[in-house]
C-alpha cells in the first residue's frame, strides 16, 4: 500500500503544471536528440545540466530523466527510416527496421517500436517501484566496508563502458580516479595535487569535466566528421501496425522487456547490450530464420523494447545503491549532486518525495513518448536538416555558460575547455570518456570508505572478506569485470552501413 | 603504426610517475596512522595502476594485431575521400581556434559580443552560410541563451565594457 500511496503522491507532484511542462520539454528534447546522430542522451543531459542550476530539484530531474527516456525511442526513428542510428542502442534496430521501411512497412516498424518502448518502459518502472525501495532499505544497514565494496562494484563497470580495448577503458577509469584525488583529503585535511591553485582545493569540479568531455569534445568531433549523412528516406504508408502485427510481436515485446530490465539492473551492462542480446535471442528463436535481417518484425520489436526497459532498469541501482547502470545514469548523478543530493540507500528515505515524483514522471513521459512518437514522427525527422555548425556553436556556447555558472568564475570554464580537448583526444584514440566520470565521482567515495573501514579494523584488510555482504559485492565486482566479454560473445554483427553511422556516434548510450 | 596509442602510453606513464612521486611526498599525520593508509597511499596506488596499464598499452603497440592491419584505432573504418578529410580537419581547426578565442575574449568584451562573433564565425567560416542567415542565427542563439540564463535562471554572465 505504501508503494501505491507514494506513487499517488508522486503523480500529484509530477502533474503540477510547472513540473508537467518540464516532463513534456524533456521528452521532446529527448526524442529530438535521439534522432540527431552525433548527439546522444548522455551528451544532451551533460549539455543541458547548466539549465537546471536555477530549477528546483524536481523540475531539473523531470527534465533530464525525460530526455533520458525520450532519446531511447528517438534513436529508433532514424534507425528505421534512414538507417542512421541516432543512438548506439538503436543500431541493431536498423538491421530489420530499415528493411521494413524499404518494404513500405515503416509505419508498422515505428508503431511496434513505440508500443514496445511503452510496454517495456512501464514494466521496468514497475520493477523499479517494487525492488528499489526494498533494496535501499536493506542497504541502509551498510557501514564503510559495505560502502567500499559497493563502490568497488560500481567501479568495475568501467570495463563495460569501455571501447574495444579493456586496457584503455581501465586507463580512463584510473585517470578519473587520479583526478578524484585532487583537493583536500577528506580524512586528514592534507592538500593534494592542488599546485597552489585555490580553485582546486575543493577538487576538480566533475560537472565541468563532464560538460567538457561529453559536450565540447563531441561538438568538436562533429565539426570534423559531420554526422548524419542522409540516406534515402523510406515511404510511410501507415503510422500504426495492424492488430495482427501487434499480436505477432507481443511475445517479442514481453521478452525484450524482461531481458532489458534485467540487463539494465546489472551495473555496466546497459541499453546497448540489452538491445543486441534481445536481437540475438529473437534471431535464434525466429520460426522463419531466412527473414532475419530482411524485415523480421520480432527483430525490431524485441530490441526496441529491450533498450527502453534497460533504461528503466538502470535507474534501480542508481536510486537504491547510488551505482550508475549506464553512461547516462552516471551523468544523472551529476544532476542530483548539483542539488546536494547523493544517490544511494538514503535517497528513498531522505528524498522520497523527489524519487517518487521522478518515477511518476517517467510513467507520464513513457505515455507522452508514445503519443509524440506516433503523432509527430515525420515532423521530428525534419530536425536532421539543422546545420551541424549551428548546433555545435550552440552546444559550445552552452558549455561555456555551464562552466561559468557553476561558480560564476572562469576557472570552471577553463576546466570545461581543457576537458573538452582531453575528451576529443581520447575520442580520437578510441579511449572511452565515461569511465573518467565514473572514476571521478566514485573515486573519492571509494577512498573515504576504504580508509574508514581500515580505521574500524585497525588496518586489517580482512574486514572486506569477513562480512558476507562485502564479500558478495566484491565477488560480484569481479564477475562484472568480465561480464562484457561474456555478453559480447552473444552479439550479432551489424552490416557495414550501420556500423559506419554508429562509428560517428559518440559513445555507448 | 599505432603512434597515437604509443604517445598516449608514454604521456600516461610520465603522468603516473609524477603523480606517484608527489603522492609519496604527501605528509602522513600521526592521528591517521591507525588506518595504516595515509593521504598519499590511494593516489599512489591509482597512479601505479595507471603506470602498469600504460606499460601494457605500450607493449601492445609493438605486438602484431590479431586479424588485421588496422592502422589507427582512432580512425573510422569508413573510407573517406581525401578532400572531405581535409575539409573535416580544416573545420576542426577553425572551430577549435574560434572556441579558444571565445573563451579568452568573453571576460574581456562580454558574453553577448563574444558569443555573437563566435557563432557568426562558426556558421559563416565553417558552415559557409549566407551572411544574412549567419547574422540571424548568431543573434538568435546568443539572445536566447542570454535570456534563458540571465532573466529566467538568474545566472550572471560575464559582461564587458559595454555592460553586456
Amino acid at each position: 500500500m505504501d508503494i501505491l500511496n507514494n506513487l499517488a503522491a508522486g503523480f500529484g507532484a509530477a502533474l503540477i503544471p510547472s513540473n508537467f511542462f518540464f516532463i513534456v520539454l524533456g521528452q521532446l528534447i529527448g526524442i529530438s536528440v535521439g534522432i540527431l546522430p552525433g548527439i546522444n542522451s548522455s551528451m544532451a543531459v551533460a549539455t543541458l545540466l547548466p539549465l537546471t542550476f536555477g530549477l528546483t530539484p524536481e523540475a531539473s530531474l523531470l527534465l533530464l530523466s525525460g530526455i533520458y527516456m525520450g532519446s531511447m525511442f528517438g534513436g529508433s526513428i532514424t534507425s528505421i527510416l534512414l538507417r542512421v542510428p541516432g543512438t548506439s542502442t538503436a543500431a541493431v534496430i536498423c538491421l530489420d527496421g530499415y528493411e521494413m521501411t524499404c518494404q513500405g512497412r515503416a509505419g508498422c516498424a515505428l508503431g511496434i517500436t513505440a508500443i514496445g518502448s511503452w510496454v517495456a518502459g512501464t514494466f521496468s518502472l514497475l520493477v523499479l517501484m517494487s525492488v528499489g525501495p526494498l533494496l535501499s532499505e536493506y542497504a541502509l544497514s551498510f557501514g564503510p566496508p559495505e560502502y567500499f565494496a559497493l563502490v568497488f562494484l560500481g567501479l568495475t563497470m568501467i570495463t563495460s563502458l569501455g571501447s574495444d580495448s579493456m586496457v584503455k577503458g581501465l586507463m580512463a577509469g584510473a585517470f578519473g580516479l587520479m583526478l578524484g584525488t585532487v583537493g583536500i583529503d577528506p580524512v586528514t585535511g592534507v592538500n593534494r595535487f592542488t599546485f597552489g591553485q585555490v580553485e582546486l582545493l575543493n577538487g576538480v569540479d566533475f560537472i565541468a569535466v563532464l560538460i567538457g568531455m561529453f559536450a565540447v569534445a563531441q561538438s568538436l568531433a562533429n565539426l570534423e566528421n559531420k554526422p548524419g549523412s542522409v540516406c534515402q528516406m523510406g515511404n510511410m504508408t501507415s503510422l500504426l501496425p495492424s492488430w495482427k502485427e501487434i499480436k505477432e510481436s507481443a511475445w517479442s515485446i514481453v521478452r525484450g522487456s524482461v531481458l532489458g530490465t534485467f540487463i539494465g539492473i546489472l551495473p555496466g551492462a546497459g541499453a546497448t547490450t540489452a538491445a543486441f542480446l534481445s536481437y540475438s535471442m529473437e534471431a535464434q528463436i525466429a520460426k522463419d530464420k531466412t527473414s532475419v535481417g530482411k524485415g523480421n518484425l520480432a527483430c525490431v520489436a524485441g530490441p526496441g523494447s529491450a533498450d527502453n526497459a534497460a533504461s528503466g532498469g538502470a535507474l534501480i541501482p542508481l536510486f537504491s545503491l547510488g551505482i550508475p547502470g549506464s553512461e547516462t545514469t552516471a551523468v544523472l548523478i551529476g544532476a542530483l549532486m548539483i542539488h546536494g543530493i547523493r544517490p544511494g540507500p538514503l535517497l528513498f528515505t531522505e528524498h522520497g518525495s523527489l524519487v517518487w515524483c521522478v518515477i511518476a514522471s517517467l510513467y507520464i513521459a513513457n505515455c507522452l513518448g508514445f503519443i509524440l512518437a506516433t503523432a509527430g514522427i515525420k515532423p521530428l525527422t525534419m530536425i536532421l536538416k539543422l546545420p551541424v555548425e549551428a548546433m555545435s556553436a550552440f552546444i559550445l556556447v552552452m558549455s561555456f555558460v555551464g562552466g561559468y555558472a557553476l561558480n560564476n568564475s572562469m576557472a570552471e570554464v577553463w576546466i570545461v575547455f581543457i576537458s573538452g580537448i582531453v575528451g576529443y583526444i581520447m575520442k580520437r584514440l578510441d579511449v572511452p570518456v565515461a569511465p573518467v566520470i565514473l572514476g571521478l565521482v566514485l573515486g573519492p567515495l571509494a577512498e573515504k570508505s576504504f580508509r574508514q573501514a581500515l580505521f574500524m579494523s585497525d588496518g586489517s584488510l580482512a574486514i572486506f572478506i569477513e562480512r558476507p555482504i562485502t564479500l558478495f559485492f566484491i565477488l560480484a565486482g569481479v564477475v562484472s569485470l568480465f561480464l562484457p566479454f561474456i555478453l559480447s560473445k552473444f552479439q550479432p554483427k551489424m552490416p557495414d552501413s550501420c556500423q559506419m553511422n554508429l562509428e560517428e556516434e559518440s559513445g555507448r548510450k | 603504426m599505432p603512434w597515437g596509442d604509443r604517445a598516449l602510453a608514454v604521456v600516461m606513464l610520465t603522468v603516473s610517475g609524477v603523480w606517484t612521486y608527489l603522492a609519496f611526498k604527501l605528509p602522513f599525520p600521526s592521528f591517521a596512522k591507525a588506518a595504516k593508509v595515509g593521504p598519499g597511499h590511494f593516489p599512489a596506488a591509482v597512479a601505479i595502476l595507471m603506470g602498469v596499464l600504460a606499460l601494457i598499452l605500450l607493449v601492445k603497440t609493438f605486438l602484431p594485431r590479431p586479424g588485421g592491419t588496422r592502422t589507427d584505432e582512432g580512425d573510422s573504418p569508413q573510407k573517406k575521400d581525401e578532400s572531405s578529410e581535409n575539409t573535416g580537419k580544416r573545420n576542426l581547426a577553425i572551430g577549435f581556434g574560434l572556441f579558444t578565442a571565445y573563451v579568452l575574449l568573453t571576460p574581456l568584451i562580454g558574453f553577448i559580443p563574444a558569443s555573437i562573433l563566435f557563432v557568426l564565425g562558426m556558421v559563416r567560416i565553417v558552415g559557409g552560410m549566407p551572411w544574412l542567415k549567419c547574422g540571424i542565427t548568431s543573434v538568435f542563439i546568443t539572445v536566447f541563451l542570454w535570456a534563458v540564463f540571465v532573466y529566467w535562471l538568474q545566472v550572471p554572465l560575464p559582461t564587458g565594457p559595454m555592460g553586456v
